[in-house]
């Protein structure tokens, strides 16, 4: 009886951790980057630069690069970091942005956010923004953009992530 | 003798300590004395001219921004009314600060201020100008910016500027800078405190300047008669 109980113990092992490894070789073939809350605050029509800000989760086991964004409704769609020290404001370009296993990325005000260069038209709360997001291994996310009335925006005061680590900045 | 000196020297050493670690801690610096702005000659978003004069007899908070900052300065312009709002539950309305935006890219500002400002809140007050009458009131603040220009038609080069608030008071001086983040609570509790403070400061003088002329008037009665 006791032997019995013994190999029956060996045998769920076996397949508990086949399963866990069958699972772990399928996650590690498939990179999955879930873009969440991707919002723009709306701007007057005047206005060339804006902003724009999502969350990315690496759900898969795998490092994920981000290597940039486009969008039918821009000219240009860059990443860009805020950075406030010593009391002096300025922006650096986010050429590349790693987003390791399980992390989550925040584009927020205050830190890391899109540049939305240029539209090619007015975009308002009732007309979503179509853009891609692409990764270095050639594939891409398409996801909408909305666009937030100032009356609805959220106040942040620096809920961006810090993620200097793993970007790589342009010159 | 000694021994007493040595001990109020660490007394005074530690009070400073503390006291520098509580303006940091509350992201307030007074600036003590107050420094009385210089004159300058901008134009605010309507085409008005706006001076020193424009200072007197209101509080205002002076952010150093431009229109094509697409997110410290939308951020700073919507928490700074959220700060005047929290100060409007607890405060009489003349007491509430203005929100000036120096915009400090007049090439890619001045067609643009109007709406964008108009876009934050109707009651903003935007100017610019010329840049060495910007730089006349950047100096004044003890403020800085730079365009990052990469070449003379670059036309998306980012501006490089102070994120602190200038507080300015009725007499048109530096009172105060507040240093982000903005926390409309916090900092607004921080302003209150620093406005009536200044204001109790303002009206001893007023008192002081009534007294001494009627002390004066009283003399003046006192040699005629």
């Amino acid at each position: 009886m006791k032997n019995v109980i013994g190999d029956l113990y060996v045998v769920l092992l076996v397949l508990l951790c086949g399963g866990v490894f069958t699972l772990s070789a399928s996650a590690e073939d498939e990179r999955v980057l879930l873009v969440e809350k991707a919002w723009a605050p709306q701007m007057p029509p005047t206005v060339s630069v804006m902003a724009g800000y999502l969350s990315a989760v690496n759900v898969s086991a795998k490092p994920i690069t981000v290597t940039g964004l486009t969008s039918p409704a821009y000219q240009y769609v860059e990443m860009h970091q805020s950075l406030i020290e010593d009391g002096v404001a300025s922006m650096v370009a986010v050429k590349s942005l790693l987003i390791n296993p399980g992390e989550r990325i925040e584009f927020a005000p205050g830190g890391l956010h899109l540049m939305l260069i240029n539209p090619s038209a007015t975009y308002t709360p009732a007309k979503p923004v179509p853009m891609a997001l692409h990764l270095d291994n050639g594939d891409h996310i398409n996801f909408m953009l909305n666009v937030v009335p100032r009356s609805a925006q959220p106040l942040e005061v620096g809920k961006a992530s810090e993620h200097s680590a793993h970007m790589h900045h342009g010159s | 003798m000694l021994r007493t000196t040595i001990t109020l020297i660490g007394i005074s050493l530690l009070s400073l300590c503390f006291s520098a670690f509580t303006k940091a801690a509350e992201s307030t610096v007074i600036v003590d004395p107050p420094q009385l702005l210089s004159d300058f000659n901008l134009k605010d978003q309507h085409g008005n001219a706006f001076g020193i004069d424009q200072f007197k007899g209101r509080w205002s908070m002076v952010f150093v921004g431009f229109t094509s900052c697409p997110d410290v300065c939308p951020m700073t312009l919507a928490n700074l009314e959220a700060v005047r709002a929290e100060m409007g539950f607890r405060m009489s309305p003349e007491r509430i600060p203005n929100i000036v935006f120096l915009a400090v890219d007049p090439d890619r500002d001045t067609a643009l201020l109007k709406d964008y400002l108009a876009y934050f809140h109707p009651q903003y007050i935007g100017i610019t100008g010329d840049g060495r009458e910007i730089d006349k009131l950047i100096k004044g603040l003890d403020a800085f910016y730079r365009l990052d220009r990469k070449s003379p038609d670059d036309s998306n080069y980012d501006v490089v500027h102070t994120a602190t608030v200038s507080i300015i008071s009725p007499e048109a001086k530096v009172v105060a800078k507040i240093n982000p983040p903005f926390h409309p609570h916090k900092t607004g509790e921080n302003l209150m405190r620093v406005i009536n403070a200044q204001m109790r400061l303002l009206d001893e003088k007023e008192q002081k300047t009534v007294e001494s002329k009627q002390t004066v008037s009283t003399d003046m009665k006192a040699v005629s008669s």
